[in-house]
């Protein structure tokens, strides 16, 4: 059968129109260590990361789960010791140093930096590879826990940054 | 701009009260009775026993003597390092007459956190808990 060169490539754009885009949603995660666990919040509520030797004031007469105040380009941000909000461990200390990362979070009704132990990843993800919470998540756990993943061989906690919110101004009121 | 400012320890911490509110200072007898000491209204408990000084704060509703254990200094702040207090700290704060945070530079460049204090809230607060009267 004897091809012509139009009939060639209308076969051609046809083939090209057939190809179905296979993209998959992905999701930016800022994924964090805090003591054991690994967390991840979306990366559209994280503003920036700062290095975890930031200077940090304390503030008197404020709830234990706060562990100061820091200066960022001349605005004063409060620190959310994150640890403590998930009620994760007693630790006494907070984490700092060269490791230890305070994100800066973008909630819908407020705005903290919040302290976590290591900053490990910022990377995009096929929205398909979150499962949902397991129904064995602890209670204190079950509101701001989104979903579950696992990446590079961790077990990643997907957090709703609104909800933790709503869970340190209820546990501090 | 600049703010005047009364500052005193209390523990490890700084506070800070606007310089037109304190009406004078001195340091207390162990006669003295008419004095509140910061302790009672910051924690609820007095401190141990020890030489004491007072600030005399007048605000709008009373006149009365603040028991200050600790050091107690007059600055000035600049406007650009004063800041209100972060929304978040300010619906969370434990110690209500808590309003502002100022930053003073002391020795070696290093930076002190100052808990500036509404002194009317602190009067409220002492009015309150029936330790003064009008």
């Amino acid at each position: 059968m004897t091809e012509t060169l139009d009939s060639l490539l209308a076969s051609r754009e046809s083939q090209r129109r057939e190809v179905v885009n296979v993209d998959e949603p992905m999701i930016k995660l800022v994924i964090f260590r805090l003591g054991e666990r690994c967390f991840a919040f979306p990366g559209e509520v994280i503003r920036e990361v700062l290095p975890g030797d930031e200077p940090v004031y304390f503030v008197p007469g404020m709830p234990s789960t706060i562990e100061g105040v820091i200066n960022v380009r001349g605005d004063i941000e409060s620190v959310i010791l994150l640890q403590r909000v998930l009620q994760l461990s007693a630790a006494t200390e907070p984490a700092s140093g060269p490791r230890a990362s305070i994100l800066l979070g973008q909630g819908q009704q407020m705005h903290s930096g919040l302290r976590v132990d290591r900053l490990l990843d910022v990377v995009d993800v096929p929205q398909s590879l979150v499962q949902p919470p397991p129904d064995s998540l602890p209670e204190h756990l079950r509101e701001c826990v989104t979903g579950l993943l696992s990446y590079q061989q961790l077990a990643i906690t997907l957090l709703d940054l609104d909800q933790v919110f709503a869970i340190w101004e209820r546990g501090t009121s | 701009m600049a703010l005047p400012l009364v500052i005193f320890t209390h523990g490890p911490s700084w506070f800070g009260l606007e310089a037109r509110h304190i009406a004078g200072r001195g340091h207390l007898s162990a006669e003295d009775q008419d004095v509140i000491a910061f302790s009672r209204l910051f924690c609820m408990h007095s401190e141990p026993s020890g030489r004491l000084e007072y600030l005399r704060l007048r605000t709008s509703t009373a006149e009365w003597r603040l028991g200050i254990q600790g050091k107690i200094e007059l600055i000035e702040l600049n406007a650009d390092v004063i800041f209100p207090l972060p929304d978040p700290l300010y619906k969370q704060r434990r110690f209500l007459p808590l309003k502002a945070l100022g930053f003073h530079h002391q020795q070696q460049h290093q930076q002190q956190l100052i808990a500036l204090l509404d002194a009317e809230q602190l009067t409220q607060l002492a009015l309150d808990q029936r330790q003064i009267s009008r």
